[in-house]
C-alpha cells in the first residue's frame, strides 16, 4: 500500500523544499513506502534496483555499498541514499539547491 | 588523439583511473590502477550496460551517474560513441571532472573508437626482480665514495604517437641516462646518476 502522506517531519520539510520535484522511500523488500509527487512513483519502480547495481558496479572494484547514487539527467537530477529501513529517492530539478537538500537528505538517512 | 584527452583527465586532482568502454560494453582503453584486475572488468562492464539499460527503459534516459562509495568514487558518462568510467578520490571536485569529461568526449568520434580494438586489461604487474631493480632509472641516493655498480640501462620502448594499442603506462618515467661502458659513475650532490 502507497502512502502518500508521511508523519516524518523531515521528510516533510523536504518535499516543501524548492527545487524538489519528488521524494519516495522504498523498503528492502523493493516495496514502496511513501511516495510524494508523480515522477517519484516511477522513481520507486526502479530504485532498488538501481541500489543494487550501483552496489554491484562497486562491488567489482573492491568497494563497499555505496552511500549516494546520483542520476545526471538532462533537466533533472535524482539522488539516491541508503536508510535503515531501504531507501530513499529525490527527484530534483535545475534549480535545487544541493547543499540546502543534501543535509536533509542526510538527517533522513540517519 | 584520444590518448591527449584521456590524460587530461587523469590531470584532475583526485582522478586516479578511468577507463573507455564502446556503446556495446567493450573495453577500448583503460588506466585503472594495477589493483584493479584483468578479471574484474568483465563484470564491471556487463553490469554497467545493465544499469543503463534497466534505467533507460523503466525510468528516463539518463547518460551520467555519479556512484559515491565510502573508499572511491565511480562518474560515469555516456555518449552516443562511447561510456566513460572515472574512478577517482572522495574528495574530488565533480565541476571540474564533468568540464573535462566534456571536453573528451565531445572529441571522441564514432570513428576514433571504432578504430581501437578491444583493449586488454592491464596485467598487474609482478614484483621487480633484484636485477631490474638495478637498471631502474630513477637514482638511488648513495655516498659519493661509494662505487656504483656499472649497469646497462635499457632503452627507453618506443612510443608510437596514435598508437592503436592502449597500455598502461606510468606517469613521470624520466627516460635512462647512457654512460659509456667503462666510465666512472657520475655523482651530483651526492647521488650518483
Amino acid at each position: 500500500m502507497i502512502m502518500e502522506k508521511t508523519d516524518n517531519p523531515l521528510l516533510t520539510k523536504l518535499t516543501g523544499m524548492p527545487g524538489v520535484l519528488g521524494v519516495v522511500q522504498v523498503g528492502e523488500s523493493g516495496l514502496v513506502k511513501s511516495v510524494h509527487g508523480d515522477e517519484a512513483e516511477l522513481l520507486g519502480n526502479v530504485l532498488v534496483y538501481f541500489e543494487q547495481m550501483s552496489n554491484r558496479i562497486g562491488e567489482s572494484l573492491g568497494m563497499d555499498a555505496y552511500t549516494e547514487a546520483q542520476m545526471l539527467c538532462k533537466s533533472i537530477t535524482v539522488i539516491c541514499q541508503p536508510s535503515d529501513e531501504g531507501s530513499l529517492g529525490v527527484i530534483l530539478n535545475n534549480k535545487a539547491r544541493m547543499a540546502e537538500i543534501i543535509p536533509v537528505l542526510n538527517g533522513l538517512k540517519e | 588523439m584520444i590518448d591527449r584527452y584521456l590524460c587530461n583527465i587523469m590531470d584532475v586532482p583526485g582522478a586516479e583511473g578511468l577507463c573507455l568502454l564502446n556503446r556495446d560494453g567493450k573495453l577500448v582503453v583503460s588506466r585503472m590502477p594495477e589493483y584493479v584486475i584483468p578479471e574484474v572488468y568483465e563484470d564491471l562492464t556487463r553490469r554497467i550496460i545493465a544499469l543503463y539499460e534497466a534505467i533507460d527503459e523503466h525510468f528516463i534516459p539518463c547518460d551520467d551517474y555519479l556512484l559515491k562509495y565510502p573508499q572511491k568514487w565511480l562518474f560515469l558518462r555516456r555518449t552516443e560513441n562511447a561510456i566513460l568510467v572515472v574512478m577517482s578520490d572522495i574528495k574530488i571536485n565533480v565541476m571540474s571532472l564533468r568540464m573535462v569529461t566534456n571536453m573528451a568526449l565531445k572529441s571522441i568520434s564514432a570513428q576514433a573508437i571504432a578504430s581501437l580494438p578491444p583493449a586488454a586489461p592491464p596485467v598487474a604487474k609482478a614484483p621487480a626482480p633484484a636485477a631490474a631493480k638495478a637498471s631502474s632509472p630513477v637514482p638511488i641516493a648513495t655516498p659519493a665514495s661509494a662505487k656504483a655498480p656499472e649497469v646497462k640501462p635499457a632503452p627507453p620502448a618506443p612510443v608510437e604517437e596514435d598508437s592503436q594499442s592502449f597500455e598502461v603506462r606510468p606517469r613521470n618515467r624520466v627516460p635512462p641516462v647512457e654512460r659509456p661502458a667503462g666510465s666512472a659513475p657520475r655523482t651530483y650532490r651526492g647521488q650518483s646518476y
